[in-house]
């Protein structure tokens, strides 16, 4: 010990310190040290801040060499991608060699994208550069017939709630998949909730905005004010409702997800929210002693 | 280095942030951080994580075969009159395999990365040192 003190060689953790991955990426990670490109500046900035950040960061491309018929289909590189018939009478099926890179910087080099569980993507048409292009042009189309369930508006306290205090709102909207089949090929979609517009039935809106709320425990209703709440100045019943824009990727036969350029806004069916006021007395009685006195059970409910 | 990376200039920082990769590939490939060191500065907290994830897999004669890093693209944001310049990198590195002294696997491997990374640089005195560096995710 006293030999290597003097040598100076004493690097900064113990012994015993578990092994860590020497991966650049890896290192980033466990220290979370993430940016995100300021939209106004254009410069990276750790404020995070509200940037949803489970969007991928890649984007994807196609390379279609190892097609039946292409010209590196003979090469071993494609010779080990097998894409049997779907079905029995059916013909095998080109791979298609998906490729990434990062979005955040302009014209990068593209490298392989690995399949998840390492079956190749494949596109079973006679010609997969044309299945994919016309998949492509009618998907947005295909999504928004899509059966996405746009959840509920749910408030707190419902279905009366007080005037002057804030009423909570959130939406029990959440991120969908769905399987079809769209020209022969196996498609697999993602619908997420990107955005809400809250209508409030008293002519206020909020949003759009990414919150979608959460509920608050019942100590805290009317009192405690949330980014999702909104206070009624007059009693009244209002019709409420949320609409979400909902945000979608699909992949074909085993590919990557590649993002779907449009959204579909979908609103909920209106919910009611009764707005009461309340009244403050001074009373000189208990309920006990006098079961009529104002405010007492079974006494007229205050509007 | 290079001379054009001692220049406090968009060139000289493009410049400065490739010859910096390439320290950190070397230490990654060889385990010293000489090189490195001299253009980071570790008392940071990224700083600090990439000189120990180095020193971790070269102690008690372990060592990593692969790892390279290139970095395809380097774009420097330069705004005029700030010490503390920012770029966007494309960075890839090719998978890592691990041994320990005895030659026997010492961790599951690392599969390559292509990725974006944002680095933030300071001039001081008369050269670069990183002063941050981290995934760009948004």
């Amino acid at each position: 010990m006293a030999a290597t003190a003097a040598l100076g060689c004493s690097p900064g953790f113990a012994d015993d310190e578990p092994r860590v991955s020497i991966g650049k990426h890896d290192t980033a990670l466990d220290i979370n040290a993430k940016f995100i490109i300021d939209p106004v500046t254009g410069i990276p900035s750790t404020n995070l801040g509200m940037t949803p950040t489970t969007e991928d960061p890649y984007q994807y491309k196609p390379d279609f060499r190892c097609t039946l018929g292409g010209p590196g289909a003979r090469e071993m590189g494609c010779l080990t991608l097998e894409c049997p018939p779907t079905t029995p009478d059916g013909e095998k099926g080109s791979p298609v060699i998906w490729l990434k890179a990062p979005k955040a910087v302009t014209n990068p080099t593209f490298t392989d994208w690995q399949p998840v569980d390492g079956k190749p993507a494949c596109l079973y048409d006679a010609e997969p550069q044309n299945v994919l292009a016309d998949i492509a042009a009618r998907i947005l189309n295909d999504f928004r017939q899509l059966p996405i369930n746009p959840g509920n508006l749910q408030a707190q306290p419902f279905p009366h709630t007080l005037k002057g205090g804030p009423t909570n709102f959130y939406t029990t909207a959440t991120e969908q998949t769905f399987d079809v089949t769209i020209l022969g090929q196996a498609i697999h979609l993602t619908a997420t909730p990107a955005n809400h517009t809250y209508t409030f039935g008293d002519g206020t809106t909020l949003g759009p905005t990414p919150a979608a709320g959460y509920p608050l425990p019942e100590a805290e209703w009317l009192t405690t004010e949330t980014r999702t709440s909104h206070s009624y100045t007059q009693t009244g019943n209002y019709p409420a409702t949320i609409t979400t824009s909902f945000t979608g990727t699909y992949s074909v036969n085993n590919g990557p997800p590649l993002p779907i350029n449009g959204t579909l806004d979908l609103t909920t069916p209106a919910t009611t929210i009764h707005v009461w006021k309340t009244q403050r007395a001074l009373v000189a009685d208990t309920c006990q002693q006098n079961p009529n006195s104002w405010g007492c059970p079974g006494t007229e409910p205050t509007h | 280095m290079p001379e054009l990376a001692k220049e406090n200039s968009k060139a000289g920082l493009e410049a400065f942030i490739g010859y910096w990769y390439a320290t950190y590939s070397y230490a990654t490939e060889t385990g010293d951080l000489g090189p490195w060191s001299q253009s980071t500065d570790v008392t940071t907290v990224s700083g600090a994580a990439y000189k120990k994830a180095v020193e971790l897999n070269y102690t008690k004669g372990r060592w990593v075969v692969g790892g390279r890093i290139t970095t395809p693209v380097i774009e420097v944001l330069w705004q005029e009159g700030l010490n503390t310049q920012s770029a966007k990198v494309q960075v890839l590195q090719e998978q890592i395999l691990y041994f320990d002294a005895d030659g026997s696997s010492g961790q599951q491997g690392t599969p390559e990365f292509n990725t974006a990374e944002a680095v933030k640089a300071t001039y001081r005195g008369n050269s670069w040192q990183v002063t941050d560096n981290g995934l760009i995710v948004g």
